[in-house]
């Protein structure tokens, strides 16, 4: 028997230990090691445990919060029975994540690798088995590594720890990842790489409304350029994905941070790490705990913001942004009544309202009376359509919709409608058809009220075939209208009306005027056909534009119905007496209009197929993405930022002319900056969003962000020249 | 000149309200819970379109599927969703299985793949919707796959959220898991309100 005993005494080292080499494991794109920071426990310290997960790249596993899908690593730590309560694991402790956004979901993981730590605690009158020197650890470990796909892991991971003073000399174990000798400084920087506690001397207050939470932080000191971040620790309070606004001002960090969807019930409490990044220091985090009030009237924070927020825009969180100076009430009138008036040019306008001159010129004799009342019917046509389309705007932003002037023409079945009829008018011009006589022995009997009935029916034509062109000056006061309560709004709105009918109702009104004109001859036949041609041209930059957003089965759905549309306008000229021929043709327009856009269901979102890298070596411009954009801004690089549509002229022309020639070209070159192109025409709620932000809703428009974040991003006007650009680009350098 | 100016009367009021019924807001913001389900049409995987409205007067169940995920594979590995939907669908609610993931990327599949899928798993979804684009899914603001959400039979979204209280991709727990949808289809059909009507979804990122 005692032979027997020593045998096995013998022996039993030499059978294979129980995972005693298994401290490390590998899974799918990474490895994964439980270590200690040192060889011995010693009662009534702390032993520092360190999880270490090493990913191959590309590849990222979560934050304790892991964001808006995915998993966060989970632990089960099996510790030798008989220690009882007195030896425990603590909480896992998380360094401070990386916020990593994928389209409109956002997460916070880790990348590369990262080592999760967790203090192993022996009471010092804990009883442990007695003549035991060490103590076997077990960690059951499961993880989610993603990429584009995720791939869940696990593995059982285990250490032996020696108890007690002594220490035994380390040795490295077969297979083990960390060589001892590297153990103190990557357990130096994992502390590092925690969130420290706040410094004593912050105040750190928030406020949440319905749509944002508003952190205002009272440093300890002045700052300079310090950009902040958060991280929040629980889920569903912020939107991931939406960017966060911070500013300075002098030693108060202001912070908006956008409210979850899914957070119905407000909370009184916000947990977090706070990233705060400045030219000086390396980044460092802050775990914050901040209480959160509800608004008061008069609420410090508030007042002491950099810019107010709209009060008629409550989807939108208020704009920090430095460089939204709210516009004189005066300006923006007066910008209306010029961008109206400049819409009588636009090649929407224009062939239209030069038919109605060219009534007008050839009329030998004016009824002064007449005339007068003529033009009030105009205008009223002008007004009432203006109004219309302004209620619609308000409604619609009212009822938290993210618009902005030029949304209609975001929608293809619009654009279809605007084409049907201008390809229409067009046909007119030309002469393929007149109305027939049935129809104009029904006027002559009340000529008066049916001259005045059409009027306001060519004022309201006007509006409609102004719509996709939008004027300089216009933009500004669009956008300042949308962001004042509805009652000035609809002032502005008045005044770009009467802008747009001021010219047609001047000659009308003073007949003295008509001397200006041309006398009347056989250039007027030309000059209408001519007119029809334009309205074609039109026609085709709006296909052009249903293009982009629908792909050529857009523009062939299109073409199919300005071909009903012809058909109709060949039948009104072929059978010009029947009333019966009329209907048909009305109805055949009607279709003309109506059934491409049914046919036109899915809108594509803006991807532009304009080339990355244009002709001649040109500046590639990258798609606009908040994320993209703050990610630029953080590491420092100076971007331009181009708001811009396929349906907006102005922008076209301001790209052609100064954005594209060579001086500009050349400075952003040199200067390094990033062009960015954000792409409006298709509804886009990030874009409607990024320009709300800076009290706009209309483009063109235009930022220039600077390297400094000091230094608040400068708007440019909707008119570019390139002596501005340039002076932006100098003043960013 | 009288015809011109009356037939651009006419074609003027025609085409406005064209414009009136062309300009409509673009998608709303994500569904909440409380107000009416957005409206969507898609195809399925069959080829026919569907669309919410046609279910009106039913309990619509939204569940955002993507057969890569291990967290979907989870749930239809062991059986649990296949063994919801049919006890659920056997009770008159349709049960909407959608796939928003982009082509190229994981969980894509055109109409054959998808009922190939379902059938492996002896799965009973009502219909399985195509959404290749990610319309309907940016529509609901679904974030993971699997992504819940239940329309009541007046319209109203009433559960926006998880499957079950377990988030994890271990089907070891899901007996011990509280199923959200069937606790708030329960509820709903016995007249009381939903008592957790909006929960942290779990799961794989939709690969819009």
């Amino acid at each position: 028997m005692r032979t027997l005993l020593v045998w096995l005494a013998l022996l039993l080292p030499l059978l294979p230990q129980r995972a005693d080499a298994a401290s490390s494991a590998s899974g799918p794109h990474l490895r994964v090691e439980l270590l200690a920071e040192d060889a011995a426990l010693t009662r009534g310290r702390d032993l520092q445990l360190g999880l270490r997960f090493v990913l191959e790249k590309g590849w990222h596993i979560y934050f304790e919060n892991p964001g808006d899908s995915g998993e966060p690593p989970r632990v089960v730590w099996t510790l030798p029975a008989g220690a009882g309560a007195g030896l425990r694991v603590g909480a896992l402790r998380w360094p401070t994540p990386q916020r990593l956004v994928a389209g409109p979901l956002a997460n916070y993981g880790y990348e590369d690798e990262v080592m999760l730590l967790a203090p192993l605690h022996l009471d010092g009158d804990a009883a442990v088995d007695p003549g035991a020197r060490s103590l076997l650890l077990t960690a059951t470990v499961s993880w989610l590594v993603c990429q584009e796909e995720c791939i869940p892991g696990r593995a059982q991971l285990t250490r032996t720890v020696a108890v007690g003073e002594a220490a035994p000399p380390a040795r490295a174990d077969a297979g083990e990842l960390t060589a001892p000798a590297a153990l103190g400084p990557l357990f130096a920087a994992a502390e590092r790489a925690l969130p420290a506690p706040p410094p004593a001397s912050w105040r750190l207050d928030g406020v949440l409304d319905a749509s944002a939470f508003y952190l205002r932080i009272q440093l300890g000191q002045a700052e300079e350029g310090l950009r902040a971040q958060f991280v929040p620790l629980d889920p569903d309070q912020i939107e991931n994905a939406a960017p966060q606004q911070s500013s300075v001002a002098g030693s108060l960090l202001f912070l908006n941070l956008r409210r979850s969807e899914q957070l119905v019930k407000d909370i009184s409490r916000l947990r977090g790490l706070l990233v705060l990044e400045a030219p000086a220091h390396p980044p460092r985090s802050f775990a914050v705990d901040i209480e959160l009030g509800a608004v008061k009237e008069g609420a410090p924070m508030l007042n002491e913001a950099p810019a107010a927020a709209p009060s008629a825009a409550p989807a939108a969180p208020p704009a920090m942004t430095p460089a939204a100076a709210p516009l004189p009430l005066w300006t923006a009138l007066l910008f209306a009544l010029l961008g109206g008036g400049l819409l009588n040019l636009m090649p929407c306008v224009f062939p239209v309202l030069s038919i109605k001159a060219l009534g007008i010129v050839e009329m030998s004799v004016i009824d002064r009376k007449k005339a007068r009342g003529h033009a009030l019917a105009y205008t009223a046509g002008i007004l009432a359509s203006f109004w219309a389309l302004a209620g619609l705007l308000i409604a619609l932003r009212y009822t938290g919709q993210q618009i902005g002037w030029g949304f209609h023409l975001q929608s293809p079945r619009f654009l279809i409608g605007l084409c049907v009829l201008l390809f229409l008018l067009g046909l007119n011009l030309l002469g393929v058809f007149e109305i027939g006589i049935g129809l104009t022995q029904l006027g002559q009997v009340t000529v008066g009220r049916h001259g005045y009935a059409g009027a306001f029916g060519t004022g309201v034509l006007a509006t409609v075939v102004a719509t996709p062109c939008a004027a300089p000056f216009m933009g500004t006061a669009v956008g300042f209208a949308l962001s004042q309560p509805a009652a000035i709004a609809l002032l502005v709105f008045s005044l770009l009306g009467i802008g747009l009918a001021l010219p047609y109702v001047l000659l009308l009104w003073l007949p003295g005027l008509r001397r200006i004109l041309p006398r009347p001859g056989a250039w007027m036949q030309s000059f209408k056909e001519a007119m029809g041609f334009l309205l074609f041209a039109t026609v085709l930059w709006l296909a052009w534009v249903l293009g982009g957003q629908t792909g050529v089965d857009g523009v062939v759905a299109l073409l199919g119905g300005l071909l009903l549309v012809g058909v109709a306008g060949w039948m009104l000229h072929r059978w010009a007496e029947r009333r019966g021929v009329t209907v048909a043709a009305v109805a055949l327009i009607l279709a003309g209009a109506v059934i491409p856009g049914a046919q036109v269901v899915t809108v594509r979102s803006a991807a532009s197929p304009a080339a990355a890298v244009g002709s001649d070596g040109e500046l590639a411009w990258e798609d606009f993405s908040p994320a993209k954009l703050a990610t630029y801004r953080r590491t420092g690089k100076a971007v331009f930022l181009d708001f811009t549509a396929d349906w907006c002229v102005a922008c076209k022309v301001n790209e052609r002319l100064v954005l594209r020639s060579r001086p500009v070209q050349a400075r952003l070159r040199e200067l390094g900056v990033v062009t960015m192109k954000a792409d409006w025409t298709s509804h886009d709620p990030l874009i409607t969003q990024a320009l709300a932000e800076f009290g706009r809703h209309s483009i063109p428009f235009y930022v220039v962000y600077g390297r400094d974040p000091n230094i608040p991003p400068i708007p440019l006007a909707e008119v570019l020249s390139t002596g501005q650009v340039l002076g932006a680009l100098d003043q960013i350098r | 000149m009288n015809y011109r100016s009356r037939f651009r009367n006419a074609a003027a009021v025609a085409c406005l309200a064209a414009l009136a019924v062309a300009a409509a807001p673009a998608a709303a913001l994500a569904a909440k819970v409380g107000e009416p389900a957005p409206a969507f049409t898609a195809t399925d995987s069959n080829g026919k379109q569907v669309s919410l409205a046609q279910f009106k007067g039913k309990y619509v169940v939204l569940e955002w599927h993507n057969q890569g995920c291990p967290f979907v594979v989870k749930h239809y590995g062991s059986g649990n969703l296949p063994k919801l939907q049919k006890e659920w669908t056997a009770k008159g609610v349709v049960w909407l299985a959608i796939i928003s993931s982009a082509p190229g990327k994981q969980g894509f599949v055109d109409g054959k793949g998808a009922n190939q899928d379902m059938q492996a798993h002896s799965a009973a979804p009502t219909a399985t919707l195509l959404d290749p684009k990610g319309e309907v899914g940016r529509l609901y603001g679904a974030k993971t796959t699997p992504h819940m959400f239940i329309i009541s039979p007046q319209g109203q979204l009433i559960y926006n959220g998880a499957i079950d209280d377990k988030s994890s991709a271990d089907p070891a727990d899901i007996p011990g898991a509280r199923n959200y949808v069937a606790q708030a289809l329960t509820e709903a059909m016995s007249g009381r309100p939903v008592s957790q009507p909006t929960t942290p979804p779990y799961g794989c990122s939709v690969k819009y």
